[in-house]
Order: structure tokens, then C-alpha cells, then sequence
């Protein structure tokens, strides 16, 4: 082995341990730089006897690029390097979940409340709603329920006077819209009511949804179509609807409307109805005998417990966050 | 109402029990419960007693052995009546139950093991107390089960009976509807016996008595009623007390009304006479409790002593007993509303009330006494000594006309003749026609038929309102559009956007979160029937309930909680709508990028990103506000009026509901931020560049109000268009009671963009006024 294969054996090694491009410089000064080892073995060409001229600058040539290569191999493999770390630095592993926003929902009785209010106002029903502390008179008597009437057994009253309550129905804005609009009407309304009587399956204050139509021709058929069409459209479209005669003061004939659920033999009642009674048109002044239609009156969360499985009616007014996330 | 179908059949024919309670249901009477009421008895057998002897270690008990056919078991017993050859019922210990589904045990009586007991009709659940086992009349074939034997394998309907039917509180009034449902033969008793008139002395002296009649019969005897008529009254939920007794409660379950049996010889001055009560009278009923009269209520005197509580309970002096020889019966009827008047009163209701009250048929009268005389003399015995009647002002049946045109326009199609003819007729009314409507006399027993409309549902329900078809497409109606509906479900998507979950809670408050609030809030109502204590006032604030919820989450586990609601406050004589919402914790929970606590600042930020959304904006006053932290509470103000409040809660509140966190919270009235937003009207924008300038200052807390500075900032040239906040900085560099604030101006025109001049000398004049104020600018950019 001659001198320059030692030197080109050194320069590799140095080369091979190089970490970073400064140090590709560094050796590139320190062979072929103005003062490099390899540059002065070049200027030496000159001062040699012309027949070693020619062998001796051939074997610093081949030197010189022989370095030069490996310095611009190592450089570019250098830089790969530093660039592959940087794609890893920069990327991220799209595993990570990310962070989230919290977005609150809407409370489960709201949301079947507007789901309802959708359906009746495709039909015409436009939206309304009334005070929850009634006198006795729109509460009972202009329904047609006087004082010592059986029926108010079946309204627990929340009393604030002798002549004030908590509404025990959502059935007094049927009064307050007819004192104040001539039919044709339609009008929902849904809202709080009350009724003292708290126990696991009754709360002291839950939602109705209150229904009018009143028109020249309105009959039980049409109240037929309505509440089938309203209730398939809420709970779905493959339930069974059954209408079954029942009695309220303030509509007659009346009927308490019952759905079958597929897989379950009973029926369970989601909502009473009927044809207003003429003493209740009477007493906004209404004539009976141009002025027919149909009341209804549905609660809230019945219908929520129907459609969502939710089997403990104190579930609406706890407000867990547990509760309230799953809507 | 409970209706026992083996006697329902004495009336009507029954197919199916299925069926029937279909029809029931599907007419009106809705079937809620099919029950067995003798289910529970099982293993017992009718045994002969074939040994009677002495209890050797105990002188009232007797031994006895039984033969059920097969094998002999030992009893004992204290019912010394039990004689050798009698034909009992016999349990055997862990095979047969009583009535209740009790078991029979084996027991060590005194050194004597049992092998099962015998029954008694108490433990049958046929009499209401037995002194003595059952024994059979007859003998009868030994080991059969008794439930055979004595017919109790009895099917009972439990059915809501809606209050304008007092008719079907019976099984004759029931066995009517089965009847026209199914268009049969109705058979009521026969009942043609002579009641001759006198010998019996009554005057009505009342208004509310409408008809009263009493029957006198001697020489009656009082005992057990035949196993028969047990039966039915046990089936119907009546224990038998006596032949007498047994046979009003009958009588009562058969035609609905209510009759009452008074022992003659307690009477004494012999005659009955009807009238209100003065008030504050004491009288003992039979169920022996003393009640004072309120004042007016009916009573059966004889002039002097009260006998009975008129159409609700008899009294214990003049009631049936043991030794009872001559009764005077009385078939009544008073008026609903007095009677519910005096139920209520009271608080005392009873089988007859119930039917008082929501009125009995005085017209039947005189069948339901030939009915009742004619069963008391051929159970009991004795002679009819006379009666008399009083009807001061009879009940006429009412007649109804219903037009054609109007059972066509409820029903929607125009129903055959012959089956409107055929409804009305089987429920007893008397039916003509005209040439335009329905003409028809009402029977007195259904006082619920005054109406068109009332016939129409009797066609209706009878017909079958799932019979009737259903029209889908009723008249056009003009369609309204509910802006402040829309408004309130805009606000709920707004909250939630901004991480607030709805609320929907209870109306009513605590009066004690309200005291902790001072006076925050107005008076709202008071309930006069609270639930509790704690829910007793109507909430004059959306916040208490809001706050107890959150308290409520917070004890389980959820440690970042925004909540809003929107719904009804209570004044004295006001309600209004408004929203609160409430939070505690970090600003973004879910983000844990983002670990920031949520601050008052950062709380009062998501009220004016509401305000903003919707072009409003909102001033806040710096001022003290009951039930929240002193220096950290204003009011809201919007176009100068209060809307609400806002801040974070004292510690007493905090304590109050065990919560260690801060809690910040507003309320403001809908109503009023409603109506405060403008329809907005299209303003192009300008197409010129504009230019902004930063201003840093330092505001000493309590002398200058951010508000003021942004609105002299504002004012400051025509060229500003907006003002912003982009930074604030408290602590290092910044004094004491200071804060450090840094506005963002925007110059701009709609018809060129600004020279440099002019901006600069707009901005040069804001500092001017800025630091005339008092205020020291840190540095201009």
C-alpha cells in the first residue's frame, strides 16, 4: 500500500464518522481546501522530476476525486437523514385523539316538544302559549268542569288563592285563544302543568301538548286522521292506533287514544281527545250549531319515555349530565 | 268498580271473557284488571270429622280427626260446635293456603302435632270475621277441592267507571252496555210484589232531598246470608257482615243505588224526618267515628237524634244488629253536589257517596224497594208492615233532538237509520223521527245525556270509534309563523353551541335559597298545598333550581358543569320567561389542550357572544347585588333599562349547597332582549382598505370604566369604525389597582381609503382625549 492509498484510508475513516454537514466541511477544508493535505500534494506536482510528473499527478487526481465523491455522497446522505427526522418531527399520529369542543344539548323534553310542534305545524297548527297560574275559571269552569264537579278528583290542584292555581292542563289556552280569535283556528301549545300528586311515577309538574281545531265541518274522522298521521309521524310509522271512548268535561264525544308497540301485547294510552264540547264553545261565544272541531291533549314526557325507553319519570327533572348527554 | 262475571250472567248472556272485556273497554267502561279474587286458596278439600276428643293438656281446644277420603290427619281446634259426622273443609299443613295465599303449617299445639287446620269462611275470604269452621249443610263427596265445591273459581273485572256514568256503577248498568254492544236480550229481576202504603211516617224537610221512600218490615231475622250471596259480594270486594247488611250492599251492586237499613226500634220517636244540618252536631256513624257537622249536610233524624249522614253513612246507634227484629228501609236519593259537598267535607267517602254524587236515578225507586223487600223476605223472614214515599218534585226525562245533518257532519258519513234506531233503543231511550232529526226521551239514569252531542257519542262509542274512518286532509288554514317561539329555540342552540346543557327544572323553589338571595328577586306566590317545605313558593328565579342542579352534579362526579334554562318566573301577580345559565370549572372540559379555569371575565364573555349574535350590545353596572361576591356582581343593561345580573356567588350560597368551586351566574329577562332585536337591513360594505391602531393603557381600577374608554374611543372621529379589546394584562409592570387594557381602532371610509395624515390625526386626538382623563397611555403603535 503506497502513501496515497493511506491517506485515502485515513480520509475515509474520517469521513465514515462524520454526524453532521459542518464536519463534511471541516474534512473538505482540511484535504482540498487552499491549505489541505491533498491540495499541497497538488502544488508539489510542479517541483517533481517530469518523469514522475505524470504518474504522481494521475494518483493525486484520482485521489482528489475519489474524495469529493465520498464528501458529496456523505453530504446527501446526511441531508436524507436530516430531512427524514424532520417528517417525523413534524407528523403526527393521526391515532391521537383529538382534542374536543363541549357543545351542550338541548333537554330531551325540549326536544320532543319541538319535535311535536314540527308535526302539528306541517299541519296547519301554528304555535301558542298561556300563563301556568290560571284563575279557576279558565282552569275548570269555562271547561266546562264546575266546582263540586266528580271530575276534579281527577285533578290533584296546586292552590296559590281561593281563586288561583297551577294549571292542572294545558286546556286553558283553548279558552284564551277563542276569547280572542274568530275560526277558523288551529293552535298547539305546549307547556308546563301541575298536578299535587308526587310519588315514582307522577311528578308534581310535567309538559302537555295542547291541540284546537275549530272550523264549520271539522268531525271525529278528521280527528281520526289528524292524531293517527301525528302520532306515527312522532313514535313511527309502524305503530298501531286505537281510539277508545273515554269522558271529559270539556269534550264530548271524548277518547283516550292508545298505541301498540310491536313485541308488546297492551296497548298504553298516549293522549285524550274529542270533539269540543258545545258548552265550551258557548262560553267564549261561539255558536255550537256553525262551530265544530277537536281538542287533544298529550303529555311529554309519556311520549319521551315511549320513544326513547326511559323508564323512571324522575329521570326529566334531575338534570344529571349523565341523563342529559344521551339526547 | 268491580264486576263479577258469574253474576253479571243473571243479566246478560257472556260468550268470552276476552270479548267481554273488549267490548266493555272498547264502549266506554275500560277493563283495567281481570282478576281471580279466590286464587290464593289452593289444597283445601272437604274432609268428614270422623273423632272429637278432649285437648288433654288445654279445657277449650278439641281434637279431632279427619277423613278426606283416602287418610286421616289430626286437628285441633277451639270451635267446640265441631261435631263427629260434620262435613268440613280441611288444609293440609304445606299444601294449602288461605285466601291470602297463606299457607297452612303444621304446629305443636300443647304436646299435640297438627296435620293441617280446618277452614273457616273468613279464611275463605267470604265473611268479614268467622266465629266458627265452615261446615257443609250437606254431605258431600269426601277430597274434592272446595273451590269446586263452593263455585269460587270466579272471574272479576276491575273497571274504570268515567264520573258521568254513575249508571254503570252496576252490574245491571254494565250488563245494559254488554247488552247494546252486542245487541242482546237484557233481563233484569222480576220484582212484582204489593207494598201497601202506611204505618211509616216520614217528612222531608230538606231542598236537597230529592225523593225519599222507606219500607217498614217485621219480624225479621238476622243471620248469616246463604253462601250464594257471599260469594257474589266477596267476589266484588264485600265481606258479608249479616242477611240484612248483605242484602242492601247486593242491592246496591245490582242497580247502583245506594239503600240503607235502619233497625225500627231505634228510632225513637218512630218517624223520619229529613233536614240540613245547623252545624257543629256530633254524630257517631257506623264505622265508629264521631264526626261534627260542618253545618248544612242532610240528615235521617227522627226530629230529635241523627240516624244517618244522608246518602253517606248510617249511624251506629240505628244500625242492623244481632237482636235487630223490625227494620224500616230506605231508598233515597239526594242531591250530587250536596253530597260531595259533605263527602269532601268530611273526608269521608263511601260506596254510596260515590254514587250520590255523581247521581242516582230517582225513578227507579220504587223497583229498587220491591227489589230489596222481596229478597229480605225470603232470606230473613218477616211481614211488610208498610211504607211511604215522598217525591216533592219529580225528575222528568228530558227529550233531545239531534239533526241529521249534524250526526253526519261529526260522524263524516251519514249512518244507517236502523243502526242509530237500535243504539239508542237498547240503551232504553224512547226514539222518534222527524223529517230533519232524532227526536228522544232520555231515561232518568242517564243524567249525562242532555245534549245533540251527547246522543252523537252514544252512537259513536256504541258504533265503534275505530269503526269510523279517518280523513287526512282537512280544510287550508293560514299558517302563522311564532317569531318568539323561534327566538327562545334560537337562544337553546346558541347556549349549547356555546357548552351549556338545557335544564329543564321544577317551578317551585326553596323560600330558603330565596332568603340567601336577599333582595335580589321580588315575591313570588306561595303555594297554599305544597309538596314539601322545600318546594313551597313559585321561583321568582331561574337560578335556584339551576344551582341545586349543578350542586347535584357536582356531588357525582362531573367537576365542570354549564347549565342554562329557560322557562316561567313568578311575581305577585306577574310571570315572565327568562334565561339563566350557570357554570363551574374549566373553560373547555373537554379540551386538554386548553386548561384554563373559567373566570368571571371569561363568563360574561358567552352573555355578550349572545348579545352579540344578535346585534345587541349589553352594559353592565359595577354594583353590589345580593347572593353575590362583592366586587364581582353587576346588573345588565340593555339600551339603558335592566335586563338582569350577573356574577360569581357568595360563599354562602356555596355552602348552602356543599359546593367548594367557584360559581358564576346570570339571569336576564327574553322578553325584553326580544324585543330589543331589530330586523337587519343590508348595508353594503366598504370596498376601500382600513387601518388599525393599537392603544395600550394602564386604568385605575374604580376610577375609570373600560365602557367609557372604548366609548370616547369610539366618538373620537367619524373615521372609527369598530373599537375592540385585544389584550388585558394584570401583574408585573402594571401598578397596583390597575390594569393594563389594549383597544384595537379600525379607520376606514366608504368612499376612499384614508390618507395617512388623516388616520394619523384621528389617532393623535384619541390620545389626546385619552390622557386628558387622567389615563397613562404605554405605547403607541
Amino acid at each position: 500500500m503506497d502513501d496515497f492509498e493511506i491517506l485515502a484510508q485515513t480520509i475515509k475513516s474520517q469521513i465514515d464518522k462524520v454526524k453532521d454537514l459542518d464536519d463534511i466541511e471541516k474534512i473538505r477544508v482540511a484535504t482540498l481546501g487552499k491549505n489541505g493535505n491533498v491540495t499541497s500534494l497538488m502544488k508539489k506536482i510542479s517541483t517533481l522530476p517530469s518523469e514522475e510528473k505524470a504518474d504522481f499527478g494521475k494518483k493525486v487526481n484520482d485521489l482528489k476525486l475519489k474524495i469529493e465523491t465520498m464528501l458529496s455522497q456523505k453530504a446527501a446522505s446526511l441531508k436524507m437523514e436530516m430531512l427524514k427526522s424532520k417528517f417525523l418531527e413534524r407528523s403526527l399520529d393521526m391515532t391521537i385523539p383529538g382534542p374536543l369542543k363541549s357543545v351542550g344539548k338541548i333537554h330531551v323534553i325540549t326536544q320532543v316538544i319541538n319535535e311535536c310542534v314540527d308535526v302539528f305545524s306541517k299541519m296547519g297548527f301554528n304555535v301558542v302559549e298561556g300563563p301556568e297560574i290560571e284563575s279557576v275559571y279558565y282552569n275548570f269552569e269555562a271547561l266546562n268542569t264546575p266546582q263540586w264537579h266528580p271530575a276534579r278528583d281527577l285533578h290533584d290542584t296546586f292552590y296559590i288563592s281561593e281563586n288561583l292555581l297551577l294549571r292542572t292542563h294545558t286546556s286553558p289556552v283553548q279558552i284564551r285563544t277563542m276569547e280572542k280569535q274568530q275560526p277558523p283556528i288551529r293552535i298547539i301549545s305546549a307547556g308546563r302543568v301541575y298536578r299535587n300528586d308526587y310519588d315514582a311515577t307522577h311528578l308534581p309538574s310535567f309538559f302537555q301538548m295542547e291541540g284546537l281545531a275549530i272550523d264549520r265541518n271539522i268531525s271525529i274522522a278528521d280527528l281520526k286522521g289528524t292524531l293517527e298521521s301525528a302520532i306515527r309521524a312522532i313514535l313511527g310509522h309502524d305503530k298501531i292506533v286505537r281510539f277508545r271512548p273515554h269522558y271529559f268535561p270539556f269534550t264530548e264525544p271524548s277518547v283516550e287514544v292508545d298505541v301498540s308497540f310491536e313485541g308488546k301485547k297492551e296497548w298504553l294510552e298516549v293522549l285524550g281527545a274529542g270533539m269540543v264540547h258545545p258548552n265550551v264553545l258557548r262560553n267564549v261565544g261561539f255558536d255550537p250549531d256553525i262551530w265544530q272541531g277537536f281538542a287533544f291533549g298529550m303529555g311529554m314526557e309519556r311520549i319521551a319515555m315511549l320513544k326513547y325507553g326511559i323508564n323512571d319519570i324522575r329521570e326529566f327533572p334531575r338534570n344529571y349530565l349523565k341523563f342529559l348527554r344521551l339526547f | 268498580m268491580k264486576l263479577s262475571i258469574e253474576w253479571l250472567k243473571d243479566y246478560v248472556d257472556v260468550d268470552d271473557i276476552q270479548e267481554l272485556s273488549e267490548d266493555l273497554t272498547m264502549s266506554g267502561s275500560e277493563v283495567e284488571e281481570i282478576e281471580k279474587p279466590f286464587e290464593s286458596i289452593k289444597g283445601v278439600i272437604s274432609a268428614k270429622v270422623i273423632d272429637v276428643k278432649p285437648h288433654p293438656n288445654a279445657d277449650n281446644l278439641n281434637i279431632c280427626s279427619v277423613n278426606d277420603g283416602s287418610n286421616v290427619y289430626t286437628v285441633i281446634t277451639s270451635d267446640k260446635s265441631v261435631k263427629r259426622n260434620d262435613f268440613v273443609a280441611f288444609g293440609l299443613a304445606d299444601n294449602a293456603s288461605d285466601v291470602n295465599g297463606k299457607m297452612v303449617r303444621s304446629v305443636d299445639i300443647r304436646g299435640i302435632k297438627t296435620d293441617g287446620m280446618l277452614f273457616s269462611l273468613e279464611e275463605l275470604g267470604l265473611e268479614s270475621h268467622s266465629n266458627y269452621v265452615f261446615k257443609f249443610e250437606k254431605p258431600v263427596e269426601l277430597g274434592k277441592d272446595i273451590v269446586e265445591i263452593l263455585d269460587l273459581d270466579q272471574t272479576v273485572f276491575e273497571i274504570e267507571i268515567t264520573p258521568n256514568r254513575p249508571d254503570c256503577l252496576s252490574h245491571i248498568g254494565l250488563a245494559r252496555e254488554v247488552a247494546t254492544v252486542r245487541r242482546k236480550k237484557l233481563r233484569v229481576p222480576e220484582v212484582e210484589i204489593d207494598i201497601p202504603k202506611g204505618n211509616v211516617s216520614i217528612s222531608i224537610e230538606s231542598k236537597e232531598c230529592i225523593r225519599y221512600l222507606a219500607v217498614k218490615i217485621d219480624g225479621i231475622t238476622v243471620e248469616d246470608s246463604p253462601l250464594w250471596l257471599k260469594r257474589r259480594l266477596a267476589s266484588v270486594g264485600i265481606r258479608a257482615i249479616n242477611n240484612i247488611a248483605d242484602i242492601t250492599n247486593y242491592v246496591m251492586m245490582e242497580t247502583g243505588h245506594p239503600v240503607h237499613a235502619f233497625d225500627f226500634d231505634k228510632i225513637p220517636s218512630s218517624k223520619i224526618i229529613v233536614k240540613n244540618a245547623k252545624g257543629g252536631e256530633e254524630f257517631v256513624a257506623l264505622n265508629s267515628k264521631t264526626y261534627t257537622l260542618k253545618g248544612g249536610e242532610i240528615l235521617i233524624t227522627d226530629g230529635d237524634q241523627i240516624l244517618a249522614l244522608a246518602g253517606v253513612i248510617g249511624g251506629k246507634d240505628s244500625g242492623i244488629s244481632q237482636s235487630t227484629k223490625n227494620i224500616l228501609i230506605e231508598v233515597a236519593t239526594f242531591d250530587p253536589v250536596r253530597t260531595r259537598k259533605t263527602s269532601k267535607g268530611l273526608n269521608l267517602s263511601t260506596d254510596a257517596s260515590y254514587r250520590f254524587e255523581r247521581g242516582v236515578d230517582p225513578n227507579d225507586t220504587l223497583y229498587v224497594a220491591k227489589r230489596i223487600v222481596r229478597m229480605i223476605l225470603s232470606l230473613s223472614g218477616g211481614k211488610i208492615s208498610g211504607m211511604e214515599d215522598l217525591y216533592p218534585k219529580i225528575v222528568k226525562p228530558v227529550v233531545v233532538k239531534l239533526s241529521n245533518k249534524k250526526l253526519s257532519s261529526y260522524m263524516s258519513f251519514t249512518p244507517d237509520p236502523q243502526e242509530v234506531f237500535d243504539v239508542f233503543n237498547m240503551l232504553e231511550m224512547k226514539v222518534s223521527k222527524d223529517q230533519t232529526s232524532w227526536v228522544v226521551e232520555v231515561p232518568t239514569f242517564r243524567q249525562d245525556i242532555s245534549q245533540d252531542v251527547d246522543l252523537i257519542e252514544e252512537f259513536a262509542r256504541i258504533h265503534g270509534f275505530n269503526n269510523i274512518s279517518s280523513i287526512m286532509s282537512m280544510p287550508f288554514i293560514r299558517g302563522n309563523k311564532n317569531k318568539w317561539w323561534d327566538f327562545k329555540n334560537k337562544m337553546r342552540f346558541l347556549l349549547t353551541s356555546l357548552g351549556y346543557f338545557e335544564n329543564v327544572n321544577y317551578a317551585f323553589s326553596d323560600p330558603k335559597v330565596k332568603a340567601l338571595f336577599g333582595n335580589s328577586f321580588k315575591e313570588s306566590p306561595e303555594l297554599l298545598n305544597p309538596v314539601s317545605p322545600e318546594l313551597s313558593i313559585m321561583r321568582p328565579s331561574l337560578l335556584f333550581n339551576l344551582i341545586d342542579a349543578l350542586a347535584y352534579n357536582v356531588k357525582h362526579q362531573e367537576s365542570d358543569v354549564k347549565f342554562f334554562e329557560i322557562g316561567k318566573v313568578f311575581e305577585a301577580d306577574n310571570e315572565l320567561e327568562k334565561i339563566s345559565f350557570v357554570s363551574t370549572g374549566k373553560i373547555e372540559p373537554l379540551d386538554y389542550t386548553d386548561k384554563r379555569m373559567g373566570s368571571l371575565l371569561n363568563f360574561k364573555g358567552d352573555l355578550e357572544t349572545i348579545a352579540n349574535y344578535f346585534h345587541l350590545d349589553l352594559n353592565f353596572t359595577n354594583e353590589k347585588i345580593d347572593g353575590f361576591m362583592n366586587g364581582q356582581c353587576g346588573k345588565i343593561i340593555l339600551n339603558g333599562e335592566e335586563i338582569g345580573l350577573i356574577g360569581e356567588l357568595t360563599e354562602d350560597i356555596r355552602d348552602f349547597f356543599d359546593i367548594d368551586l367557584a360559581i358564576y351566574a346570570c339571569e336576564f329577562d327574553l322578553e325584553k332582549m326580544f324585543k330589543a332585536i331589530r330586523t337587519f337591513e343590508y348595508k353594503p360594505s366598504s370596498q376601500y382598505p382600513v387601518s388599525f391602531k393599537d392603544l395600550s393603557m394602564f386604568v385605575q381600577k374604580g376610577k375609570f370604566q373600560a365602557s367609557e374608554i372604548i366609548k370616547l374611543a369610539q366618538n373620537s372621529s367619524e373615521y372609527v369604525k369598530d373599537v375592540k379589546v385585544i389584550d388585558l394584562y394584570t401583574g408585573k409592570g402594571v401598578p397596583v389597582g390597575s390594569y393594563s387594557i389594549t383597544i384595537r381602532i379600525t379607520y376606514g371610509s366608504m368612499d376612499r381609503t384614508l390618507s395617512e395624515d388623516e388616520i394619523d390625526g384621528a389617532f393623535s386626538k384619541l390620545m389626546e382625549l385619552i390622557e386628558k382623563t387622567g389615563i397613562i397611555l404605554r405605547k403607541v403603535r
